[in-house]
């Protein structure tokens, strides 16, 4: 209790906003989906008596409508938050220290200083862990309420534990940076700088493996939302053939005149997607990555930490 | 194996920008009373303890506390050592118990009664924050925090340089208390000599990186003099408070010297030393 209650005397003011924030979001994520859910079974009611809408019908769209925009600002800002809650609460955490120089009072304290980096960055991690994994809930929550209601690829990194997991190792590496650097701000910006990298490699990893995974579908399966879609043709339903869009302008092109159905005689269309059944398998890679870059942060910050200076410069 | 609690041995430390610290030291404390570590800014006080404490790693040479190498063994040497900084660096935003419940969390047997009961002789207030003491207050309370650890060797990196005249007598007061209370060893660094020469028993006047004299204070004082005339053998000369030109010598001579005369004289040395090397 002892290491809690110093830990929120250390941090009072970032531990308010930063644990606290993504609190209040999750509260509201989650008020969403409730109202969302609530409206749109009483639009079902609405719809099913046919006719012109009532008044009171009317502004339940009215509040369907807001609530689908609040939805949009509040799963947008779940992809921000664990990248700015990382940030804020690990590149400070040491350099803070560093820049204070409460290190020269706490290090010859401590018997170790791995023990003393430990016992800065657990209480903070858990506190992250709990308020983000509540935050990835109520987004998950908000994104099965609202329509259509699929979770996916289009939702990457809205919801679930993705998110809990990218702030832990955003914040594993903001402790590193900062007791590398020793310095706030510098700390701050390099940490922003080595995450925008780290996130946008994996970006790419990502796609890159989420194209080689992709596979041709017909049009009623890309109709459920949450498959990433890289493109589409048409499938020449005699032999099997693919032919691309510009194929089949060229030996059809009545088919997509001003008259025509734009599907060629004899093909059906066929889309390249991800399919979702692939969407759980994506997110557990992604959390194994994140894990693997904060075990080697970890470790790498208590082989600087036995060597460092406890002063900057 | 010597009975020396503190040692160096051919210390050098050299900064990455090239700036030589130490020259190759060497030193050896003897358990238990207070050592005077005095020297001018720059001479490498605070390079010397932070060795000592394990922040400062040697760019040739060793050190060992009770024996043991603090950047090889740095959990057990610690464990030897408590630390006072020469700021205080306390956590602005923790209140001075929360400073006491901090150190039982980082260091097992850190006896919080005994750091409780030396703020309280002091009447500094256990639920201030850090920021709302003053300067003198907050040595008191990093002071606490090294005794309140038990070990026997205090090393204490100018924690006087900022505090009024008053704050420092009665810093060294319970310094002086608490060594001669504890049998520890305490190690203090000043680069004013008139704070040191009541509290301790023995001196060390550190030049630029280099060891100028190291004795205990009665000897220094019965083994030096100052003579008014220029000496060859003399140690250094140096300009007296009324501007005359003095010189420090072995042995007896004029009028005897002050401890503060002894430490002119040496510092003087180590000038010349530095100018000729």
């Amino acid at each position: 209790m002892a290491t809690l209650r110093l830990a929120w005397r250390m941090q009072r003011w970032e531990l308010a906003f930063l644990i606290g924030g993504p609190l209040l979001l999750a509260a509201a994520a989650a008020f969403v989906a409730w109202q969302m859910t609530v409206t749109l079974k009483s639009l079902d009611a609405c719809y099913a008596g046919g006719g012109a809408l009532s008044a009171s019908c009317l502004s339940l769209v009215a509040w369907s409508n807001f609530l689908a925009g609040q939805a949009s600002v509040l799963t947008g800002a779940t992809t921000v938050v664990p990248l700015v809650v990382g940030i804020l609460l690990g590149a400070p955490l040491v350099s803070r220290e560093i820049e204070k120089r409460t290190t020269l009072l706490a290090w010859p304290l401590s018997r170790s200083r791995a023990r003393w980096l430990t016992g800065r960055t657990v209480p903070l991690l858990v506190a992250i862990a709990i308020a983000l994994l509540l935050l990835g809930q109520a987004s998950e929550a908000l994104i099965r309420a609202t329509p259509p209601g699929n979770l996916g690829f289009p939702y990457f990194a809205m919801h679930g534990p993705l998110i809990a997991v990218r702030a832990i190792a955003v914040f594993g590496i903001g402790v590193l940076v900062g007791l590398l650097l020793g310095r706030v701000l510098p700390a701050i910006l390099v940490t922003g700088l080595v995450v925008i990298a780290l996130l946008s490699g994996l970006q790419l990893g990502r796609d890159q493996l989420m194209r080689a995974e992709a596979t041709w579908v017909g049009a009623s399966e890309v109709n459920q939302s949450g498959v990433m879609m890289y493109g589409s043709a048409f499938l020449d339903d005699a032999s099997g053939e693919l032919v691309t869009f510009d194929d089949a302008y060229r030996r059809f092109p009545d088919a997509f005149g001003p008259l025509g159905s734009g599907l060629p005689p004899g093909m059906s269309q066929v889309y390249l997607v991800t399919p979702p059944e692939r969407y759980p398998v994506f997110v557990a890679r992604e959390i194994g990555a994140l894990l693997i870059v904060t075990l080697v942060v970890s470790a790498v910050a208590v082989w600087v930490i036995g060597w460092r200076r406890p002063e900057a410069g | 194996m010597t009975d020396a609690v503190l040692e160096a041995r051919g210390l050098a430390k050299r900064y990455r920008r090239g700036v030589l610290a130490l020259a190759g030291i060497d030193l050896e404390l003897p358990a238990g009373g207070i050592t005077a570590l005095v020297g001018p800014n720059a001479a490498g006080k605070s390079t010397l303890i932070k060795t000592w404490v394990g922040f400062e790693k040697p760019t040739r040479g060793s050190v060992s506390v009770m024996g043991i190498d603090p950047w090889r063994d740095r959990s057990r040497a610690l464990a030897k050592v408590g630390y006072v900084p020469q700021s205080p660096a306390l956590y602005d935003g923790l209140s001075v118990d929360d400073h006491l419940d901090l150190a039982v969390q980082l260091r097992p047997g850190f006896d919080r009664a005994y750091a409780t009961q030396r703020l309280a002789q002091l009447d500094i207030p256990a639920d201030r924050r850090a920021r709302s003491l003053s300067g003198g207050q907050q040595a008191q309370v990093a002071l606490a925090l090294a005794l309140g650890t038990r070990a026997p060797i205090l090393l204490l990196d100018e924690p006087l340089a900022s505090l009024d005249p008053l704050a420092r007598r009665e810093f060294l007061h319970v310094v002086t208390d608490a060594v001669r209370g504890d049998g520890a060893t305490a190690l203090l660094s000043s680069h004013i000599v008139t704070d040191v020469e009541q509290a301790c028993d023995r001196l060390i006047v550190l030049g630029i990186g280099h060891v100028l004299l190291q004795q205990t204070v009665a000897d220094a004082l019965a083994e030096h003099a100052v003579s008014l005339t220029e000496r060859p053998d003399a140690v250094s000369s140096f300009a007296a408070a009324d501007g005359s030109r003095i010189w420090l010598v072995h042995g007896a001579s004029d009028r005897a010297a002050t401890l503060e005369e002894i430490v002119l004289g040496y510092l003087a040395s180590g000038r010349t030393r530095t100018v000729a090397a």
